[in-house]
């Protein structure tokens, strides 16, 4: 009686263990990067990456087909839904996004918002909310067909470029999440990394030189490496890179080891608003042929990479505030320190940001000269 | 006298993990405080203290009674039945809701095309199996099911420190004042008032009671708090817009491009801990019942009982709007009269009328 | 549907015939599987319902306890 009792309760395990969710590897068209782009049609044009495993392989020896370890599909399509079905079909297999690494945006899309892609990125469920995110001035088709020598699938390089722009400080790598909390929070701008391929290279490669605005979810605008820098410097977002600057004819070069932003904004009886930001940033002298630098001087030097570092604050300051996008989140930090303050001006917001005041205090220390200190040039002398 | 089967370490952690139980709910109580969803939560722990001393003080006054027992000596036998018939329904009630949540998080997020009465049927079926074989086994189980859900909790939060922003927190009390009552409300009914169904088992419990409830619940609380406060700081404003917190957070768990995608595992947590809430309000719906009826037996009634839970719990809400309206909205006055009035109305009228159990 | 029920009649009996001496709880069983059978019928059925909460919802909006 036991044994037939333990085999009816097991009976249900053989009956139920095949669940209706269940897809064989080889029956998923695994998706590396979702592009997207507007049409000749005023439509959306969708580009999904899809990985061919057999494909993938280290050099020519692994692997055994010679062919491509990528297939683009693309379709024309109204919402990005349709889209996805319509390149499930064309592909036979099931579409898998679970592994989507990034979206790319076609700039003219961009300029008409986003907001309608990110919402179908953020329902779908297979997708997580760190899928990076990326602007491009090119073809969509072209720029998902360049690989690297390191890189085989196109959209696993884009994704690579863009966590090392966390690591040289050209650019602020952004996620789905950090873009929709952004637009969630009181500060209504945003920067995306633009892509672009490098026709000059050989073979072609790909670069990340510039960022693109946005305005809550459209693109209004782009900036240089420089200027996106000076947003950075403000953000508490640099962590490495380089600066150069120049004194009495020298030309000075420096690593950026670290830094460190703290920044806070005050608010007085009569509503003025100011911002104070404090930069702790320690360099590593790497250029310095003259052997300029001595104990005696190296106060001007700092003075002189202060000076830089300001200048390319309150360049971009500049830019913003003329195009009234509060990227650096000063609006955010207001209603953070005082929610009752950001409510009564919140209406007069822009006037404000237009005449904020920032005070940027900068402290620098050389820490290093290098593996020599003096130089060869001076030595000769 | 009824045998204690309970051990008082065993009936603490059975709370434990029944709190925990809860923590897929979060979404009825987030949306409205966004970022400050902590704030509830903290002041659910404060407001549900005074509530775990009535329990307890009528656990210890009517000391081996069960709630029904309880009922019955306070208002008479016909109402106290009548009583005992209205929480029976609030049970079953709530244990549909669980089994509705965990069984819409598997086929939205893990199984997309398996219907959700699977889930439901397989859920019911296991618990049915640890109900039949008794709850001092279930609140046994307990402590192998926290120790691995408190590793993989405490994991997870290392695994996601680099995404941790205290900025979130901030501003705080920037929102309506009503706002916070009703989270309050939620809160204090929704999972931490549910800890009334403990009482159902406490006249079989050995040991200090007081004791036993007060540490179940502080901690079961608390490490809501924690999952809650571990949300808010990696997910931010966004915490307002995702269905299910928790899981959202944990899938952002990304070290190097290695350790990454094990939400799935980590979701097994959510699993375990629904499972032993389901247990537990099953084995108080069938007990219940049983007492109500005055039957020596319940384990008769369990399959019977499975039946009728998986039967409500598919016929569901119309759609997952509805379900949050529902549990934002109404619930919280739903179970007011079961969590809060009830018990101390039972308390009062006992200190009053000077009844108690030997 | 018809194996379901076919399971549960079974599931009924199993448990009907161990109740011995125990007129409440043979009652009692009869009762709950009455409910849960009527219910699995009203499900196959065209009629539509609902699960208790949306009744819940629907009185505590008449009685205007609600946030």
């Amino acid at each position: 009686m036991k044994k037939i009792k333990v085999l009816c309760s097991l009976l249900p395990v053989l009956l139920l263990g095949g669940c209706w969710s269940r897809t064989e590897i080889s029956d998923l068209s695994i998706v590396m990067g979702v592009a997207v782009e507007k049409n000749d049609k005023g439509e959306i044009g969708l580009l999904t990456q899809i990985v061919v495993p057999e494909n993938v392989g280290l050099g020519n020896g692994d692997g055994k087909g010679s062919g491509e370890s990528y297939v683009n599909i693309y379709t024309d399509c109204k919402y990005l839904a349709e889209g996805m079905v319509r390149a499930g079909n064309q592909s036979d297999k099931e579409i898998y996004l679970s592994h989507n690494l990034i979206l790319l945006i076609s700039e003219e899309m961009a300029k008409e918002g986003i907001y309608p892609q990110l919402d179908y990125i953020m329902r779908n469920n297979e997708l997580r909310l760190n899928v990076l995110l990326f602007v491009t001035e090119n073809n969509i088709r072209d720029i998902m067909d360049v690989k690297s020598e390191t890189f085989q699938i196109p959209a696993t390089y884009i994704a690579s470029l863009g966590v090392a722009l966390g690591q040289n400080s050209g650019g602020m790598n952004k996620d789905v999440l950090e873009f929709v909390t952004n637009m969630l929070e009181k500060s209504n701008g945003s920067l995306i990394p633009i892509v672009t391929i490098d026709k000059t290279s050989e073979p072609t490669s790909l670069k990340v030189t510039s960022t693109a605005v946005f305005k809550d979810d459209k693109m209004i605008g782009k900036l240089s490496a420089n200027e996106t820098r000076g947003i950075m410097w403000l953000d508490d977002h640099i962590n490495r890179g380089e600066i150069t600057t120049e004194l009495d004819g020298n030309i000075f070069s420096a690593r950026i080891n670290s830094s460190k932003t703290k920044r806070k904004i005050f608010i007085d009886k009569n509503d003025k608003v100011s911002v104070r930001a404090d930069i702790d940033t320690e360099l590593f002298i790497k250029r310095d042929i003259y052997g300029y630098i001595t104990a005696d001087n190296i106060g001007k030097v700092k003075e002189a990479f202060a000076q830089e570092i300001k200048s390319e604050i309150y360049a971009t300051l500049k830019k913003m505030r003329d195009s009234k996008t509060d990227v650096y989140g000063f609006a955010q930090d207001l209603y953070r320190t005082d929610f009752k303050a950001w409510n009564r001006l919140e209406d007069k917001w822009d006037d404000i940001f237009k005449n904020l005041y920032v005070d940027v205090n900068i402290n620098i220390s050389i820490r290093e000269t290098g593996s020599i200190d003096r130089s060869i040039l001076k030595e000769r002398e | 006298m009824t045998a204690l089967k309970i051990k008082e370490r065993d009936f603490t952690i059975a709370m434990i993990c029944f709190l925990q139980g809860s923590t897929l709910f979060t979404i009825f109580f987030a949306p409205n405080l966004k970022w400050e969803a902590w704030i509830p939560a903290l002041a659910g722990i404060v407001l549900t203290l005074p509530l775990i001393w009535v329990y307890s003080a009528l656990a210890t006054t009517f000391s081996g009674k069960s709630l029904c027992g309880i009922n019955e000596i306070v208002f008479g036998k016909a109402a106290g039945k009548i009583i005992s018939c209205m929480y029976i329904f609030y049970f079953i009630e709530i244990t549909v809701l669980s089994t509705d949540n965990i069984g819409s998080f598997f086929s939205d997020y893990i199984m997309p095309e398996t219907p959700k009465a699977v889930f439901f049927i397989m859920i019911i079926v296991v618990c049915s199996f640890a109900v039949r074989s008794g709850i001092e086994n279930i609140m046994k189980m307990g402590f192998v099911l926290l120790a691995f859900v408190t590793v993989s909790v405490v994991v997870n939060i290392l695994l996601l420190a680099n995404k941790i922003n205290l900025k979130n927190f901030l501003p705080v009390f920037s929102q309506e004042f009503i706002k916070y009552v009703q989270s309050v409300h939620t809160v204090v009914t929704m999972p931490f008032g549910e800890v009334v169904v403990f009482l159902m088992f406490t006249h079989i419990t050995s040991g200090n009671i007081k004791r036993g409830y007060l540490l179940g619940f502080l901690i079961g609380a608390l490490s809501i708090l924690i999952i809650i406060i571990r949300d808010i700081s990696v997910l931010g404003v966004a915490m307002s817009i995702v269905s299910v917190p928790s899981y959202e957070a944990l899938r952002l768990i990304d070290i190097s491009n290695i350790l990454t995608r094990i939400e799935v595992l980590i979701s097994f947590n959510m699993v375990i801990m629904s499972f032993m809430k389901i247990s537990v309000l099953y084995c108080a719906i069938v007990e219940g019942i049983a007492e109500v009826a005055g039957t020596k037996d319940y384990k008769h009634q369990v399959w019977a009982m499975g039946v009728i839970i998986i039967c409500f719990a598919v016929l569901g809400f119309e759609s997952g709007y509805q379900e949050v309206e529902y549990g934002m909205s109404y619930h919280a006055f739903f179970a007011t009269p079961f969590t809060i009035i009830l018990p101390i109305a039972t308390l009062i009228t006992a200190k009053l009328r000077r009844l108690k159990t030997v | 549907m018809s194996t379901v029920i076919v399971v549960y009649a079974f599931i009924f009996l199993s448990d009907f015939m161990q109740i011995k001496g125990d007129k409440n709880g043979r009652w009692l069983l009869m009762l709950s599987s009455a409910v849960g059978i009527s219910v699995l019928l009203l499900l196959q059925s065209d009629i539509k319902i609902t699960t208790p909460a949306v009744h819940i919802m629907n009185f505590l909006e008449y009685l205007g306890l609600h946030y």
